[in-house]
């Protein structure tokens, strides 16, 4: 594997050969689209209960079309896992909004329940995804703790409230450390630390950039009704494009630095992470995305994902010191398959 | 004997040890240079087939196998697989998508003509009273700031509105109290509006209108039935509804735009509005009857309402001002007027 890409390691003197493994996606649109559209009618025609058979076979489609090393990811949820958290989710949802809507302390009750279930949801939610995801026949693993998000949600988000979004950076910070911090592939944990001074920066560049954009747009919308008052509904009109497509920029600018930012800190184990997404290159993307899925009244839906993903696979590579070999699993697996069958009582997708 | 090449991995490391698998009748036989080992075919699992993923066998021991040779592992366990192999080769036809594409079409179709306003009823009867009235006082609030100003009539003229509108709710089972608001509303011309809540909204212009009493009574008696029907409520409904469908439907694209969420939504409420007119003419009718009145009251209130209009449109009206033009979405009104009369 041969890029033109100094590896920083060995300039800082570690002395172990390291190998550049780019992620490889292999999924194709028209593939994808047949699959995509055979699930959806089943969906629609089973009234919603096929989806979440459609949705493992999406899933499985993703994982196993994106390699590194030549071997695939490989995705193992259980539909009916998947169709019982959504059916619990369905019924907390509607008895929850009835109840409150007959009793105001059950109202107050259900309000408080959904603040502490949602961090717990999304812990499961995460849990269950690692746990049903594989690479090279070892298991991911997230062990997180619904309490530590609950306290990051309250402290951070608070704070962030009552700072006016000042703060904001801290919270993502601390919301991508915990959800990152807490996946393990194998018996190998990944850690990042806190990234919070580069958040900062990015944050405050992003928010520089929008507003000297907000004000250039200002400036052309200014001039364009000066210059062309017969036709005030092309100004109108040129603005908004205009404006649509800086939140776009700004959206994808924050994106890109962001996922950069983590994965270029990312550790696991012997493995490091590069990822070279570019702000404009995925707003691009996007753009091109949502025109074709309005002018093909959605049909253009799995060209837009495969794309996507083809772009976001191929501007990471794995850089492993020393072999993928050497990643040793959590324990045997013939001894976490009970553990997994208690954990699966427990345990769903609900799709967060 | 079916054989096949695979990768072998024993869930303890992530060492990946190129082997040949050999199937006699009950038992894989896997050997490669650091691996010999022999497995019972029956106890072995095997994931479904999908495109052209590599299949991933798991061995009574918890080992996986995987192998990129889908005609060996379907000639070994397809049989096993019966439903998840016909899946497999829907999805690999075009023909069979056509074939999804149109089922998909008909269903979306009859799920937002048929089964988004039947579900919308119960659910907008779900909605708390309060609710619907904070929503109705926001419309309000919103016109207020926008296209109307307070009303100019005198103390005497709104009276007698509230009278006329007293006496079509005489004898009627009300969910929510009714009452009547009257705006300067001069962008919007003569219009009657149900505003969510339980407020009958008037423009001045439809009382300076000179409608008889009977007339506006039918207009009245119109509006109550969007109200009584929770129209307001079940119009929101809807569109979340129809936009849930949508979003659905779209599943893995949401992040991609919100425009296709909203685009088949606008141009079903067209659809779903003149149906809701229907009703509330047909509740109309009926209520004009019960209080003494006669159904085609209604029809002479469409007529000066149309005819009040056109001549609206012919006088220097701006065309931004033009999209409030209530009659304007509605294109079947004589259709109404008709059916009002013969209806008598």
């Amino acid at each position: 594997m041969s890029f033109p890409y100094p590896d920083t390691a060995q300039h800082s003197g570690a002395p172990r050969r390291s190998t550049r493994h780019p992620v490889e996606f292999t999924g194709l649109a028209n593939e994808y689209f047949r699959i995509w559209i055979v699930n959806l009618a089943l969906t629609v025609v089973t009234l919603g209960i096929f989806s979440a058979w459609a949705k493992v076979r999406r899933k499985r489609y993703f994982y196993g079309n994106t390699f590194i090393d030549d071997t695939p990811f490989d995705y193992h949820g259980q539909p009916l896992s998947i169709l019982k958290g959504r059916i619990i989710a369905a019924l907390l949802l509607s008895g929850g909004s009835f109840g409150a809507k007959s009793s105001t302390l059950l109202a107050i009750l259900f309000t408080v329940l959904q603040v502490i279930g949602f961090p717990w949801l999304v812990v499961r939610s995460l849990a269950f995804n690692a746990r049903y995801s594989s690479f090279r026949g070892l298991r991911f693993r997230f062990d997180g703790r619904w309490q530590v998000l609950l306290r990051i949600y309250l402290v951070w988000g608070l704070a962030t409230v009552f700072t006016l979004g000042a703060l904001y950076p801290s919270l993502k910070a601390r919301l991508v450390a915990f959800r990152m911090e807490h996946h393990a592939w194998g018996a190998t944990r990944a850690s990042l630390g806190l990234l919070s001074r580069d958040f900062y920066r990015i944050y405050l560049v992003g928010a520089g950039l929008l507003a000297a954009a907000l004000v250039a747009l200002g400036l052309v919308a200014a001039l364009l009704s000066m210059t062309s008052s017969q036709l005030p509904a092309f100004a109108i009109f040129t603005s908004t494009i205009l404006f649509y497509l800086i939140g776009v920029l700004e959206w994808a600018y924050l994106n890109t630095r962001i996922t950069n930012a983590v994965w270029n800190a990312l550790e696991l184990g012997p493995v490091r992470f590069e990822s070279r997404l570019r702000a404009r290159e995925l707003a691009s993307i996007y753009v091109t995305n949502a025109i074709a899925v309005v002018l093909t009244l959605g049909l253009a839906v799995p060209w837009a994902t495969i794309r996507t993903l083809r772009y976001r696979a191929e501007s990471t590579t794995v850089i492993a010191y020393g072999g993928l070999e050497a990643f040793v699993g959590v324990n045997t697996p013939d001894e976490s398959a009970t553990g997994e069958s208690i954990a699966d009582l427990l345990d769903f997708d609900i799709g967060l | 004997m079916i054989e096949f090449n695979a990768d072998y991995f024993d869930g303890r490391s992530a060492e990946r040890r190129a082997v040949r698998v050999r199937a006699s009748d009950t038992h894989l036989h896997v050997s490669g240079q650091t691996v010999q080992v022999a497995h019972r075919i029956d106890e072995t699992s095997v994931d479904t087939p999908l495109a052209r993923l590599h299949r991933v066998l798991t061995l009574p021991d918890g080992t996986e196998l995987h192998t990129a040779d889908n005609a060996a592992i379907d000639a070994l366990f397809g049989h096993r697989l019966p439903i998840a192999t016909g899946l497999a080769r829907l999805e690999s036809l075009w023909s069979r998508a056509l074939i999804a594409l149109a089922v998909l079409g008909v269903c979306i179709w009859m799920l937002m003509v048929y089964g988004v306003p039947l579900l919308a009823r119960p659910l907008a009867a779900l909605v708390p009273v309060t609710v619907e009235q904070s929503l109705g006082r926001q419309a309000l609030a919103s016109l207020d700031g926008s296209l109307c100003k307070p009303s100019t009539l005198e103390a005497h003229e709104l009276e007698h509105l509230r009278t006329l509108l007293g006496r079509v709710l005489v004898g009627l089972d009300q969910p929510q109290a009714i009452t009547l608001e009257a705006r300067n509303c001069k962008g919007i011309g003569p219009n009657a509006f149900a505003l969510p809540g339980g407020t009958v909204l008037v423009t001045d212009a439809l009382a300076h209108l000179g409608m008889s009493d009977e007339t506006l009574s039918a207009v009245f008696a119109h509006e109550v039935g969007h109200i009584q029907r929770q129209h307001a409520m079940r119009m929101a409904v809807q569109t979340s509804l129809g936009a849930l469908l949508v979003g659905t439907v779209m599943g893995d694209a949401a992040s991609i735009t919100s425009l296709a969420y909203t685009l088949p939504t606008v141009l079903l409420n067209s659809g779903y509005s003149r149906t809701m007119e229907t009703e509330a003419d047909e509740f109309a009718y009926e209520r004009l009857r019960e209080v003494g009145l006669s159904p085609s009251a209604l029809g002479d209130a469409l007529e000066a309402l149309m005819r009040a209009h056109e001549k609206g449109e012919d006088s220097a009206r701006q065309p931004s001002e033009r999209w409030s033009d209530y009659l304007s979405s509605h294109p079947a009104v004589e259709e109404r007027i008709r059916r009002a009369r013969g209806g008598d």
